[in-house]
């Protein structure tokens, strides 16, 4: 999708404003520039209404939404309409949609009447005809869905969260990474395919319904109950998680705007992300050693047993040299068979025949000696692994402990400043760190909660799997009830599959995102900072030592930048959606525009240029809102050939033009 | 995946189930009750 034009009648401060993009390929970037006010994040808001009908553009409603001047100089019983026009090419059709709403003054007030959407195309001869193959709106969400839309419109707001990696940011991230591997049509698929198997269930016969399978149904159907709910709270409790460590941050920034403790809140904030660290390092040397003695303690603790028999089996003359795990049984089927693995035929008296009789001799059950030798093998290959188990578990243990060390000093010294912090002179700042500590305490408290949950939700799952593979064993009479069953079957392998599809795909598209952004973060950055994500999308800055850094407004807007960058470039990246589409007819080959408010706010000249550089590149199109003061200078000489259009916004009485 | 069906016909429900639910997403006149029926005859007929 390319957008050609966007034409606005009494939409907020644009009377009749008509503005053409650029839609060349070299110059590709549309510039529309003006002073803080004029109307640049009203004209982003615009593609949303246009697009998607969102009244709620501005926390407001409808009402909102016309004129300030028309509103005050209708007449009683007057009628006007606000228009939005957004002419467009898709897959090389042209096309325009225009969504008017209308209003009325009655007495005191101006109310929104009827509202009115059209979508047309234009004909080979040039002429508009409506498309009546879909409402307006259905088209729309067919060719540009509303959620593939925050790829591609970024308002000031969003670029912040995303750089602040506050709870909007990672929710952000999430989401974009979700609409790529379709999550909703997925998570639909499994929820529809659940209720499959219960339609399915009602036609068994009256038979399979007796007392036992009842109850394990009601069973089943009950824990699947008991674990919605608790799904649905640990997902509420991590998003309460994700509210205090935003209140934190808040807070935390509330301390640094004090001169007097600034340096030991920073102090504190960086030894906060030195504890977090420690503790990953931690539960990975946990899992380490658990790795470790899964696979020794076989051989450890069944030493001396093993040695004694080996020291026994030696007095034994033992065959050797016959291929291991065949038996006697599998040598019987192929001679009765009469016919060899490799197709050829075995008659009696042959000597494919005479060699596997011979060869059965030596094959349990005739002979236990194949089987005795691989018992050896196995307990020679676990011999010696006690000293290789002691020196690789005494290096966990040695490590695990200086670890410690270093979080019980990190932890002492967060105490002492958070101490000092509450025991200073200032009352405010007293306030904000007792009010820290609670927030702090609550989160500790909640992470525990979650962690039970979470472990009965384990629980619960193995539970019903084992009562749902016991009902599976239930022998079936009735050949209906049979078929009943084996569609079950087909409809929880397909649960299973699509289930497995997600999980499987996000850790690969979370790991392309990572790179795409620190890709293009290295690009722009004059530093060597490397950007990772956790599970929970919280994401690290790291310098070359590989230390947490605390990142100034700048970097966080280019943060925030190289992530929209990323997000962009993942969501028109055909290896990607080709993923999904391999098993869809989707069409993956769509591009779409990148429509952004403000992206220089907090940058230094430099990186003002870096930052320009990159833009073109975001997108076969890009519309670019910028403050007049951001435009000038660097950023236009950086950007300036690949400007097709170039427009500048000046407000005056409620009213912007465009020149 | 499982023996009762090949993994041709397995691939083929998939892809089906995909592209109804892409319909169920993008027209809101199907309801989850019209999809389940879908899904089910769709099913029935590759099982029976």
């Amino acid at each position: 999708m390319l957008i050609k034009s966007i034409e606005m009648v009494n939409f907020r401060q644009f009377i009749n404003e008509k503005i053409n993009f650029s839609i060349e390929s070299e110059k590709n970037v549309t510039v529309i520039h003006g002073e803080n006010g004029t109307g640049k994040t009203t004209l982003l808001k615009a593609f949303d209404w246009v697009f998607y009908g969102n009244h709620n553009l501005f926390g407001d409603g409808k009402e909102k939404l016309l004129n300030k001047s028309i509103v005050r100089n209708m007449m009683n019983r007057e009628t006007i309409d606000m228009k939005v026009e957004v002419c467009f090419i898709h897959k090389n059709i042209e096309q325009r949609l225009c969504r008017i709403q209308t209003y009325e003054r009655v007495n005191n007030k101006v109310v929104p009447k009827e509202s009115n959407l059209k979508i047309e195309s234009k004909d080979k001869n040039g002429r508009w005809e409506s498309i009546t193959t879909a409402t307006p709106q259905n088209h729309i969400d067919r060719i540009f869905p509303k959620s593939l839309s925050s790829y591609f419109l970024f308002d000031g707001e969003r670029i912040r969260n995303l750089g602040d990696n506050n709870r909007e940011g990672k929710k952000d991230i999430k989401e974009a990474i979700s609409t790529v591997l379709n999550l909703d049509v997925l998570n639909n698929s499994v929820k529809h395919l659940k209720g499959v198997i219960k339609e399915y269930e009602k036609e068994y016969s009256p038979e399979f319904y007796n007392k036992e399978n009842n109850d394990m149904i009601s069973d089943i159907n009950a824990k699947e109950s008991e674990l919605s709910i608790i799904i649905e709270t640990i997902r509420t409790k991590e998003n309460n998680d994700d509210l205090y460590k935003d209140e934190l941050k808040k807070l935390s920034d509330q301390l640094i705007s004090f001169e007097e403790v600034k340096k030991y809140e920073l102090e504190k904030v960086g030894l906060e992300g030195d504890l977090n660290s420690h503790q990953i390092s931690k539960e990975n040397l946990i899992s380490q050693y658990k790795k470790l003695f899964n696979n020794n303690s076989v051989g450890i603790l069944g030493e001396s047993l093993f040695a004694a028999t080996r020291k026994y089996l030696e007095n034994f003359e033992l065959q050797d040299g016959v291929i291991e795990g065949i038996s006697g049984k599998a040598i019987d089927q192929i001679l009765e068979k009469k016919e060899c693995l490799c197709g050829e035929s075995i008659e009696s008296g042959c000597r494919i025949h005479n060699a596997l009789t011979e060869l059965k001799k030596f094959l349990p059950p005739e002979n236990y000696g194949v089987m005795v030798n691989g018992l050896l093998k196995n307990i020679s290959s676990l011999h010696g692994k006690k000293e290789e188990y002691s020196l690789e578990a005494d290096r966990i243990y040695n490590e695990l402990l200086a670890l410690q060390i270093e979080i019980d000093k990190t932890s002492n010294r967060i105490n002492e400043i958070s101490d000092y912090l509450e025991t200073n002179d200032s009352e405010t700042i007293k306030n904000i760190e007792k009010k820290r500590k609670n927030i702090v305490n609550n989160c500790t408290s909640l992470s525990i909660e979650i962690d039970q949950l979470k472990t009965k939700e384990l629980v619960l799952k193995a539970e019903i799997k084992e009562q749902k593979n016991r009902l599976k064993e239930v022998e079936l009479s009735n050949s209906a009830d049979q078929l009943i069953q084996r569609k079950i079957e087909v409809v929880e392998s397909l649960i299973l599959y699509f289930e497995d599809f997600y999980d499987k795909q996000e850790s690969e598209v979370k790991s392309h995102l990572q790179d795409l952004v620190g890709n293009i973060f290295n690009s722009i950055m004059t530093k060597d900072y490397k950007i990772s994500f956790d599970e929970k999308y919280n994401f690290y800055v790291k310098d070359n030592n590989s230390e947490d850094i605390t990142m100034s407004e700048g970097e966080k807007q280019i943060t925030s930048l190289s992530f929209i960058s990323g997000i962009v470039n993942m969501a028109k990246d055909s290896d990607l959606n080709k993923r999904f589409s391999s098993i869809t007819d989707a069409d993956s080959t769509e591009i779409y525009p990148v429509v952004m408010d403000s992206p220089f706010g907090s940058l230094d000249n430099k990186h003002r240029k870096n930052v320009a550089t990159e833009i073109p590149k975001l997108s076969r199109q890009t519309i670019l809102f910028a403050s007049s003061s951001q435009w000038e200078g660097e950023v236009s000489r950086a950007i300036l050939s690949n400007v097709g259009k170039q427009y500048k916004m000046v407000y005056e009485d409620d009213v912007t033009k465009i020149i | 995946m499982n023996n009762i069906i090949t993994d041709k016909e397995f691939t083929y429900l998939v892809k089906e189930i995909i592209n109804y639910e892409k319909e169920f997403e993008s027209n809101n006149k199907i309801g989850p009750h019209d999809i389940k029926v879908k899904i089910k005859k769709l099913i029935d007929e590759e099982v029976e």
